[in-house]
């Protein structure tokens, strides 16, 4: 029987993985619904805010780029373009080439995890400390996020307290939750006054105004442009928003569909390099194509419009039981098995049984704040594999099914015949779609064309 | 979510679609089906050249098999233009909702098919409320019930109606459980190509609804109770499933209204 690489994860996952993903995002899931219920009590309110933030993003994207790279050169924001990941952390490097810099600090950013900018930076003997708490739990053991906006969501507190006494990150084993935050603040504020560079994400980049949101928790995007002299930000051309005004929208919605917080602690506004001798004197912005123009210009444009809240994979079903890893790419979960092989351009097939990882329940498409289709999307991208002749583990063919179905006749004829399976001895079968059914499962008794025996007669 | 159309196509004679399940399978539910809508004065057609309704090949991406399924059904069903009751909430989205997927970039005379197919679907509970207008079975059910929504009744009437007509049975107490409107993990197809997770979520289902002790376990669809009692039967557990037309088949019968 051919693997399944999603499937068999889900049978070897280590059950302190799937108890910490399980309830991390099932509390999540619950503490959004009450936070929106509190903040719009009003029926179909939140709804018609999500289809507001979907109007909005769906607004005319090239020339808001167009505006948006003018407004932040206007404001002394040096802006550059990557088409893919490699471009993108060559142009990186150049900079810290230039400016000499060895040490740098990050601020979470899924789009670096995306291009792999640490192990690259790394490869260049840069040193390269995420600041955020979750992203540095993850970074010390060698590991990629497990969600967007909780990337250490698999991982217990006991396993955490282990792993920064391992790595010197604590001086001994404390797994008390504030002395872990208190062990990381000690660690990181030495890696924050000696870092030269800060490079963070874009939660939002605001056209008109040519700034950048950043959305944190834990101040860490604020305090890291406290010591550094250099600032890139780099982000996928699609968080480009046209102006403060509409930034409402989206805060309306971010915090409360990501942690189920009305607002996170800290929103920075940085709108170019500071005048203040403690603030970065330079600034970049990367400006992140990467197979965006493609998805853009395709029947799955609508997954830019994600806002990377998680709020999808919290509610999944799937996400639920697998946890992020399972997934194979920087973005798991339904926003995941859409966007992920449409990122990986030529090498899509290799995941090409990412959408296959959904029971099309919808839960995700019910949360999701920019109200993208995701179902729908999951669908297509289905269609699409199919159509690029994309080899799928435990893929049925459906060719003796609609020859059968398209036979009016020969389906009368056969279907009544499936009453002598129930002779049978099925429960044998080891193989193929029904081994997998029965092993775990039993079959009902069958009763073709009874019914419509029934109906003729009666 | 599975929205269906706007303005659907009403009337009281209408064409039954069994789906394949209940062609193959769960006759009784068909029937019950029927003999309910007879019952509330729908005159009902059987279109003897109805097959199913191209679900398992389009869930798996297959859409070239699944259009060639549904221009099946579409003439299988050209005969009139009444409305088409399908007693399964997701045989009914995949008509109304993700045939116009299929279809997406064929001619525009074969999407207008498919839009005038679309709005002639209706789910059975999602019928009898919104288009007959019954308001109550009536009859008596004495039972502790749970209700599985079906996913593909998000968005849709159905959960409401199915619902509120259960409450209007004399007898019927509706019972809570936890995740009440999470997935079972069948999927369709997803049910043997994800089987460790789809078994998983079919289990702690199946579980979180026998806590609640319920007499019966029901739906709007045969195929998420087919794999729920699948898996239940296979670990021992007691799990008595109903299709939501076999409780008012059994309610107005024990009225003696049937
Ligand atoms: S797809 Fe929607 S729900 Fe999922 S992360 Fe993006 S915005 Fe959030």
């Amino acid at each position: 029987m051919a693997t399944q690489p999603i499937d068999d994860f889900c049978a070897k996952i280590k059950p302190s993985t799937k108890s910490a993903v399980g309830s991390a995002s099932k509390e999540t899931t619950a503490a959004r619904k009450r936070i929106f219920e509190a903040a719009y009590p009003e029926a179909g309110k939140t709804d018609a805010l999500r289809g507001i933030a979907n109007a909005i993003k769906g607004q005319d994207l090239a020339a808001n780029v167009r505006r948006a790279a003018e407004s932040l050169e206007r404001n002394g924001v040096k802006v550059l373009f990557a088409a893919d990941a490699m471009e993108a952390k060559e142009q990186i490097a150049e900079i810290f080439k230039a400016e000499g810099v060895k040490n740098a600090v990050k601020v979470k950013s899924m789009t670096t995890e995306e291009i792999g900018l640490n192990s690259f930076l790394q490869s260049l003997g840069t040193d390269i400390v995420e600041t955020d708490l979750g992203e540095l739990i993850i970074q010390i053991e060698g590991e990629g996020p497990s969600h967007i906006v909780k990337p250490a969501m698999h991982r217990k507190r006991d396993d955490i307290a282990a792993s920064f006494e391992r790595h010197h990150v604590a001086d001994s084993y404390d797994d008390n939750p504030q002395h872990i935050t208190l062990n990381a603040r000690k660690y990181l504020r030495k890696k924050f006054l000696a870092a030269d560079a800060v490079i963070t994400g874009a939660n939002y980049v605001l056209a008109k105004e040519g700034a950048i949101a950043l959305i944190t928790n834990e101040g860490n995007a604020r305090f890291s442009m406290a010591g550094a002299k250099i600032h890139i930000a780099i982000a996928g051309f699609e968080k480009v928003i046209p102006s403060a005004k509409e930034l409402a929208v989206f805060l309306n919605l971010l915090a409360r569909s990501a942690t189920g917080q009305h607002s996170t602690v800290y929103t920075d506004f940085v709108s170019g390099p500071g005048s203040a001798k403690n603030s970065p004197q330079k600034m970049y912005f990367i400006f992140l194509d990467n197979g965006r123009s493609d998805i853009l210009g395709s029947e799955f444009a609508e997954i830019l419009k994600c806002m990377r809240c998680g709020a999808c994979m919290n509610r999944c079903p799937v996400f639920r039981l697998i946890s992020g890893h399972a997934y194979r790419a920087t973005y798991p979960g339904p926003l995941g098995i859409v966007l992920s092989p449409l990122l990986a351009g030529e090498r899509f097939c290799e995941y090409a049984d990412l959408p296959k990882a959904c029971t099309l329940c919808g839960a995700c498409a019910e949360v999701c704040p920019a109200k993208i289709p995701l179902p729908d999307l999951v669908l297509k991208m289905r269609d699409l594999a199919k159509t690029k002749h994309c080899k799928v583990p435990n893929d049925i063919n459906f060719a003796p099914f609609s020859f059968l179905a398209t036979r009016p006749k020969l389906w009368r004829a056969l279907v009544p015949l499936n009453r002598l399976a129930n002779f049978l001895p099925l429960g044998a079968v080891k193989f193929g779609p029904l081994g997998r059914w029965l092993k775990t499962r039993t079959l009902p008794s069958f009763r073709g064309g009874l019914f419509r025996k029934w109906f003729k007669n009666g | 979510m599975f929205n269906p159309p706007q303005d659907r196509v009403i009337g009281k004679r209408v064409n039954f679609m069994a789906t394949c399940l209940c062609d193959a399978i769960f006759d009784d539910a068909a029937k019950a089906a029927v003999e309910v809508l007879r019952h509330f004065g729908a005159e009902v057609v059987l279109p003897k050249d109805q097959t199913c309704c191209g679900q398992p090949a389009f869930n798996s991406g297959d859409f070239a098999s699944a259009r060639k399924v549904l221009k099946s059904a579409f003439r299988a069903f050209s005969e009139n233009d009444w409305p088409i009751v399908v007693p399964s909430a997701s045989c009914a989205a995949m008509l109304f909702h993700s045939s116009k997927i299929a279809f997406r970039n064929e001619s525009e005379s074969e999407r207008a098919e498919v839009d005038a197919f679309a709005s002639r679907v209706w789910e059975f509970c999602d019928y009898l409320k919104n288009c007959l207008g019954v308001e109550k079975i009536g009859g008596s059910f004495s039972a502790r019930i749970a209700v599985h929504n079906s996913c593909h009744s998000r968005g849709t009437p159905t959960p409401e109606a199915l619902r509120s007509l259960l409450l209007s049975i004399e007898g019927v107490e509706l019972v809570e459980f936890e995740g009440y409107d999470d997935c079972c993990g069948f999927g369709g197809t997803f049910s043997v190509v994800m089987p460790n997770i789809s078994s998983e979520l079919g289990l702690a289902k199946v579980n979180a609804i026998s806590a609640a002790a319920p007499d019966i376990i029901t739906a709007p669809d045969t195929s998420c109770l087919l794999h729920q009692k699948g898996i239940a039967d296979k670990n021992g557990i007691d799990y008595p499933v109903m299709h939501a037309a076999q409780i008012f088949r059994d309610a107005l019968k024990n009225g003696g209204l049937l």
